[in-house]
């Protein structure tokens, strides 16, 4: 193996990476072995384990091609995106209310969570040129429509949370690209202003949760109580937690998703503010290092595509904690490598695979 | 590359600056709000968490059990599923009606106005099998209703349905014992109701003994209690009084079967009777226990004490010769022999063996009221025998004082009083026990959960009632009934046994005079002579056709006698018959038939003798596959099943 080419990994990021990942395995193995699939106690380690060990070994070996030829594939990728969003209304099978999954073999896959990585790569593809200059509602309105496109069709499954991630990933972007801050702000305040009207286009569900959100008790035994568990779960765990195994909120049943969305106040219940502190310790060192790549990115293709994928895991990791703390809405977002689930954690790991793939393509003057 | 890109990558980074700031806001306000609720709120929701995990809840463990003497249980109880609804959370009632219907065998419409009772807690049903409740439990979770839930519940069930039934009584609603031991020993056995905090699972599972909870489930805290009753034996008797009741069609029989030298009561019955485990299908007189509750004038059977009376105070004496007129008046009343003839000139043996009446009143008047009262008490009459069964009645004596010579004469061939089966039953059992009475129990002894006695009866001797050569006397006309008297048809070939037959007028109910054609018919008696073992008691009330004791009550008596010789292994005693002894002997099964349903132990652990002697003293058979310790057992620990079943037990070496 070429040593520069190790010389040249971030290996602070791969290290944080890691051990999310080991410390998602052991808390995923917490919360499912009592309510695992019948006889197999670890079905849900086992997986999720084989699945992370799967994306590493296609990490390291992505590494040997350069990010920057992402660049021509930007609008290619764009139309995948779209098709692959199409397919699933169509062909796509139904859970939990709603439809957003295709079965794809052993596996069932949910395009959604792909859709934002490629997004990501499209964008930056179609902001590299145009670093300072959206100052004008003319300048921006393409690329609205762009995003806006596989922005509804996630919206439509419904998915509301993957949604949301796309417009995280858009206002990151554009942020970064020196928009015309006074432009920003009227867009915000139209937003605002047009929330009531976006009010009527939201399920019924999506309007309990943010009534909800804004007070847990006006359904603590329905749309409340996910909220109110996840509370008390994290709150039981007080400073050094229950153990693992340990939490009775997580074991028992009271608390569902116990192994997805919900998975933080699992490590808040069982492993305590101690836990649950270094959880967030490595979030942060995770998104300090996708900032600091970002930064020294050879080009802004490589700029652009770091920022992001850091938008997309900051977002993620603060509406998801958020969530768990009762400080955000519910809305199904998965903790980034933490959380079950084969097409988030593919997804999250490729994202960090491109960011590795950038870190090692910065300023080659240095050496 | 030239001067532009670099200027654009510069302001990239620029941006990029203001985005980190923005993202340590973030991580610091979300680390924020975590150290809010888990250090700041944390006792506060802690506190929570133990208010919904686990609750303040009465822990039910079941009632104690009854056993028999040799420890098959009589009456058990068995914890079972309970299921409520919560209407509060029903989304569809017709729904919940229709799936939940067919799985428990209720009504759709009574589910649906369970439902419309509204309120957060409403029984559906009570006591599911285990099928049914793991039919609702599937139910439950594959259309996920969390609107019905279960809860813990003892139920109590007579393994042997009808056995022993006026003997144990039933338990009614919030765990009271109704009737029989039932009641009378309620307090002691009464499933203990602790509240304690338990922990519990989303599903309101209580969790015991877990990594959760140090608690243990107590269930077994509570008494046992031991009868004196045996199984067998009281389904001899049982077996015999069904037979009885299709033959004589009478309105009611009673059967004792006493141990003359311990009091003990080894088999109790009446016909008809209900079985406990639907008590509410039967009519409350068939719960009753006729044996302590009933009163009646025995008529001929208290002969026997009268017979006592007279001999001890040496009134009269065996061979004394009477002249027996057919019928006697006295003070206006006539006293006629069963047969309304006269007998001649007879001895006093002839008198007790063909129960002849006008002697009897002339033994009685010459006796005189104070000294037949004073026997009759000295036998345990006119009072309660003291045993542990609930309503035992005292039966009535006149006042000594206040009996014409009539009362006196009527009293000798047993009218004019009263008495209960237990009390003649024990008085009986006195004249076969040397003259010594003793007092009646039923309760051998009551065990705490883990084996050790509590409290355990032990014979308890009340009086001598007549000397011992008297009683010697006694015995031997007493046989004599049986060898050739009125009493012949209780016989067992080859067996001693002694005994009287009565057949009395029914009182009528209001006490005024007699019904015409309205008879109670019975025996009592004992064997085998020579070193008595069991007494038999057999009263059949109001019998359809013939009514006579030695007629129909006799022949019950002698197909218990028989039958309890062979279970008890009794040996004959007459020398012709001493070929017997052998043959019987060899035919003779280690361990007595036993019918109706048992309950299966568990053997798991135990080697294999012990595992054969566990079943097989339930009454089961065994089938042992392998050697070591028994890993497996083919019917469930504390299943019913049909006695005699094999089981087959795995062993395995260790």
């Amino acid at each position: 193996m070429n040593k520069r080419w190790l010389r040249r990994m971030d290996f602070t990021l791969i290290a944080a990476t890691l051990a999310i990942i080991l410390m998602s395995l052991v808390i995923i193995g917490s919360a499912t072995h009592v309510n695992a699939p019948s006889g197999q106690r670890y079905w849900f380690v086992q997986r999720q384990g084989l699945f992370a060990l799967l994306n590493c070994a296609l990490a390291f070996f992505l590494m040997n091609f350069d990010y920057k030829m992402l660049q021509r594939y930007g609008n290619r990728l764009y139309i995948f995106n779209l098709i692959m969003l199409l397919a699933v209304m169509f062909l796509g099978h139904s859970a939990l209310g709603a439809q957003r999954w295709i079965q794809l073999g052993p596996v069932t896959i949910q395009p959604s969570e792909f859709s934002k990585l490629i997004m990501i790569v499209s964008l930056a593809a179609l902001l590299e040129d145009k670093i300072g200059k959206l100052n004008t509602v003319h300048d921006l309105l393409p690329i609205a429509a762009y995003v806006g496109i596989p922005f509804l069709l996630v919206m439509k499954q419904p998915d509301l949370g993957t949604s949301l991630v796309f417009m995280a990933i858009f206002f990151g972007m554009i942020f970064a690209c020196g928009v015309n801050l006074k432009l920003l702000g009227w867009i915000f305040a139209g937003g605002l202003a047009c929330l009531p009207i976006l009010w009527h286009f939201l399920k019924d569900y999506q309007k309990m949760r943010i009534m909800v959100f804004l007070d847990p008790n006006v359904d603590p035994l329905g749309s409340g109580y996910h909220i109110i568990q996840s509370k008390i779960a994290i709150g039981s765990g007080m400073l050094f937690g229950k153990g693992l195994f340990g939490g009775t909120q997580s074991q028992l049943n009271f608390l569902p998703e116990n192994h997805t969305d919900f998975i933080f106040a699992v490590v808040g219940e069982e492993l305590g503010f101690v836990g649950a502190a270094f959880l967030l310790l490595l979030y942060l060192v995770l998104l300090w290092r996708g900032i600091k790549i970002a930064r020294d990115a050879s080009d802004t293709f490589g700029m652009l595509l770091a920022v992001g994928i850091t938008s997309m895991l900051g977002f993620h990791v603060l509406v998801n904690v958020g969530m768990t703390t009762g400080i955000m809405p519910v809305t199904g977002i998965p903790l980034p490598l933490m959380s079950y689930g084969v097409s988030s954690l593919t997804t999250n790991i490729m994202a960090i695979a491109i960011l590795l793939n950038i870190h090692m393509k910065k300023q080659k003057l240095l050496f | 590359m030239g001067m532009h890109s670099k200027r654009q990558q510069r302001k990239l980074a620029a941006n990029i600056g203001i985005v980190t700031a923005g993202i340590w806001l973030i991580l610091v306000c979300l680390a924020g709000r975590y150290a809010w609720i888990q250090l700041v709120q944390g006792d506060k929701l802690a506190a929570w968490v133990r208010s919904e995990t686990g609750e303040q809840r009465e822990i039910h463990s079941p009632r104690g059990a009854i056993l028999d003497r040799n420890g098959r249980e009589l009456a058990v109880s068995l914890m079972t599923k309970s299921l409520f609804v919560d209407p509060n959370s029903v989304q569809d009632a017709n729904d919940v009606a229709a799936r939940l219907a067919p799985l428990i065998q209720v009504p759709e419409s009574e589910i649906l106005s369970d439902i419309a009772q509204g309120g957060g807690f409403v029984w559906v049903k009570h006591y599911l099998s285990s099928d049914e409740a793991a039919a609702v439990r599937d139910l439950i979770r594959e259309a996920d209703y969390n609107c019905l839930g279960f809860r813990d519940e003892a139920k109590r069930f007579y393994p042997n349905d009808m056995l022993a039934a006026n003997v144990l009584g039933f338990v009614g609603t919030d765990d009271i014992g109704l009737d029989g031991i039932e009641q009378a020993y309620d307090k002691l056995i009464k499933g203990s109701r602790t509240e304690s905090f338990i922990q519990t699972d989303m599903k309101d599972n209580p969790i015991f003994n877990s990594i959760f909870s140090r608690q243990r489930y107590e269930g077994d805290r509570c008494k046992t209690i031991e009868l004196t009753l045996d199984a067998t034996a009281q389904f001899i008797v049982e077996q015999a009084l069904d037979e009885a009741m299709a033959a004589n069609r009478p309105k009611s029989i009673t059967a004792i079967v006493m141990n003359p030298k311990t009091g003990e009561i080894m088999a109790m019955a009446s016909r008809p009777s209900y079985n406990p485990n639907q008590f509410d299908d039967y009519k409350p007189e068939t719960w009753k226990n006729k044996a302590v509750s009933f009163i009646y004038e025995p008529g001929s059977t208290f002969k026997a004490v009268v017979a006592a009376a007279a001999l001890q105070e040496r009134a009269v004496t065996p061979n004394q010769v009477f002249v027996d007129p057919g019928t006697v008046m006295v003070s206006g009343r006539a006293i006629q022999n069963w047969n309304g003839e006269s007998f001649g000139t007879v001895t006093f043996t002839d008198v007790v063996k063909y129960s002849l009446n006008t002697g009897f009143a002339q033994v009685g008047l010459q006796l005189g009221a104070k000294q037949l009262t004073k026997y009759a008490k000295l036998f345990g009459f006119g009072e309660p025998t003291g045993v542990e069964l609930p309503a035992e009645e005292s039966g009535i004596l006149f006042n000594p004082d206040e009996m014409r010579d009539s009362d006196i004469a009527t009293m000798a061939i047993g009218q004019s009083i009263a008495v209960t089966p237990l009390q003649l039953v024990t008085a009986m059992a006195a004249i076969a026990n040397d003259g010594v009475l003793m007092k009646p129990h039923i309760v051998k002894s009551v065990c705490n959960a883990d084996g050790s006695v509590y409290e355990e009866t032990k014979p308890e001797v009340i009086r001598r009632t007549i000397e011992s050569a008297t009683d010697k006397t006694l015995v031997g006309l007493l046989e004599q009934v049986v060898a050739s008297g009125g009493g012949q048809k209780a016989g067992v070939r080859g067996y001693r046994i002694a005994g009287k037959t009565g057949t009395a007028q029914k009182i009528r109910e209001n006490g005024a005079g007699y019904m015409e054609g309205r008879y109670i018919a019975s025996f009592c008696g004992f064997a085998p002579v020579e070193d008595p073992q069991i007494v038999v008691y057999v009263m059949i009330d109001d019998p359809s056709g013939i009514y006579y004791g030695g007629q129909i009550a006799a022949p019950i008596a002698s197909e218990i006698f028989s039958q309890l010789f062979r279970y008890l292994q009794i040996e004959p005693s007459s020398d012709p018959f001493a070929g017997m002894k052998d043959t019987q002997a060899a035919g003779q099964e280690a361990h007595p038939a036993v019918t109706g349903k048992v309950v299966v132990p568990d053997v798991v652990g135990l080697d294999a003798s012990e595992a054969t002697m566990r079943l097989e003293s339930a009454g089961l058979k065994i089938q042992a596959n392998g050697r070591g310790t028994a890993v497996s057992q083919s019917e469930s620990p504390h299943a019913l099943v049909e006695a005699g079943t094999a089981v087959t037990v795995q062993f395995a070496p260790e």
